[in-house]
């Protein structure tokens, strides 16, 4: 099956090199989607992490990808990490207002809890269906760095816990997925997760 | 509680100033970052001490070797002046930067600016306390600089602007092994409501074991202990 991973590129944010170095890790072909024409031609695309809402979906908008992402088609399946998971709702709290792709429905805002935000650190996931992304994911905590949640979602696939405060960690809808933690970043569970989505048919 | 490998960097070797001076070499950078991703540190950072004191650029070749040993989340400060300097920083491998020279002594907004691209989850402050009385002075260029700012005040003012995280640092107590500055800590922590991570003065688990007295603490950072082997981060996370 086809390894080749595109990394949707949002300009200055996006920690992309961190991104591909795990993909390679796993044995990933990697390239970076900066037009709609480079976005056709892949069947597995991940919206990387590290950025805010308003500021990436105008990246998205200059350079024609935010029409491309929403004419996805079935076969192109997509993975959001954190903002990039963030961005696939109908609308973003951060900054004001600001409508995002509208893939998978829900909308993001800022975390509720009396523990510091953003909520920093390595937490367990409780995954509640099956999902193709957490196959023989034995290990089960991963690295969160957010301010932001999602919210009326459907398609929940994992939640976490900051405190006393439940949130999704995983959510998943047709050809999309979303991750509100860093497989990336998350050492080997992490790395599965990844390689998990790599191998999606 | 993240346990945090923090690397003081002189380039190309980690060095170890105690209170901010006498920079002792320790090692290779790529090296120790590997070792103590292998301990099991939560986050590691990775900071160029000299690049603001001796106005130097970013050794960008560096930081790209080093971030690739670390499949944990790896912060980088030391130097950085613009926006354009984080977006290529993130891209060569930082998932956070960490500022301190510029915001505090240049232009604060750089933080506002950095929080409304980066997000603030990716800002980390850097801040060198220095205690003054009863207070404390933030200071800046690896221990050297005054900036007539009082601690509180900058994080709070951090905060605002939207920084996601304090890296906590007393001129006092780093290096000595010797403990944490407590009051310090105490102060910060009630003061924002956003992650304060601790650092400064860790020798042994006694250590550790008495921030527990301050109240709940996010993260800790750990340069000298883990660099003379006198802790590995697995001890650390049995007493936390």
């Amino acid at each position: 099956m086809s390894m080749q991973v595109g990394i949707v590129n949002y300009g200055n944010c996006g920690n992309t090199r961190s991104l591909q170095r795990s993909l390679e890790r796993v044995g990933a072909t990697v390239s970076h989607i900066t037009n709609p024409e480079e976005y056709f031609k892949h069947n597995k695309i991940i919206l990387p992490g590290v950025g805010a809402f308003a500021d990436v979906m105008s990246a998205l908008e200059l350079c024609g990808l935010r029409e491309a992402i929403q004419a996805s088609q079935p076969n192109q399946k997509l993975l959001g990490i954190c903002i990039g998971m963030h961005i696939m709702s109908c609308l973003g709290y951060e900054n004001g207002e600001t409508k995002g792709l509208n893939l998978i429905g829900g909308e993001v805002r800022k975390m509720q809890s009396n523990l510091p935000i953003p909520h920093m650190g390595f937490c367990p996931i409780e995954i509640l269906r099956p999902s193709r992304l957490f196959d023989q994911v034995r290990e089960e905590e991963f690295y969160f760095m957010h301010s932001y949640e999602y919210i009326h979602y459907k398609g929940l696939d994992a939640i976490s816990r900051y405190g006393d405060h439940e949130f999704l960690a995983a959510l998943s809808k047709e050809n999309y997925y979303g991750v509100q933690f860093h497989p990336e970043k998350s050492r080997e569970a992490g790395l599965k997760v990844l390689k998990n989505f790599c191998e999606i048919e | 509680m993240r346990v945090i490998a923090n690397l003081n960097v002189k380039p190309p070797y980690v060095v170890k100033p105690v209170h901010f001076e006498g920079l002792r070499k320790i090692g290779d950078p790529v090296a120790l970052v590997s070792e103590y991703y292998d301990q099991g540190a939560d986050e590691i950072f990775f900071i160029d001490i000299v690049a603001s004191l001796y106005q130097r650029n970013i050794q960008f070749d560096l930081i790209e070797r080093a971030a690739e040993k670390a499949l944990v989340p790896f912060a980088v400060g030391g130097g950085i002046r613009s926006l354009e300097d984080m977006a290529k920083l993130f891209h060569i491998g930082a998932d956070k930067i960490v500022l301190n020279t510029y915001a505090l002594q240049v232009n604060p907004s750089i933080i506002d600016e950095a929080a409304k691209i980066f997000g603030s989850q990716s800002i980390v402050i850097n801040v060198e306390a220095k205690q003054k009385g009863t207070m404390w002075e933030c200071y800046s260029d690896c221990g050297r600089e005054k900036s007539n700012k009082e601690v509180i005040s900058w994080i709070k003012e951090c905060e605002n602007r939207g920084a996601g995280e304090i890296l906590l640092q007393s001129v006092d107590k780093d290096g000595r092994q010797r403990g944490f500055d407590v009051p310090l800590i105490k102060k910060a922590i009630e003061s924002v409501s956003i992650p304060v991570v601790v650092a400064s003065g860790a020798g042994n688990l006694s250590h550790i074991e008495e921030l527990k007295q301050v109240g709940p603490i996010d993260a800790i950072a750990i340069s000298s202990a883990l660099h003379y082997g006198h802790m590995d981060i697995q001890d650390i996370k049995q007493v936390i």
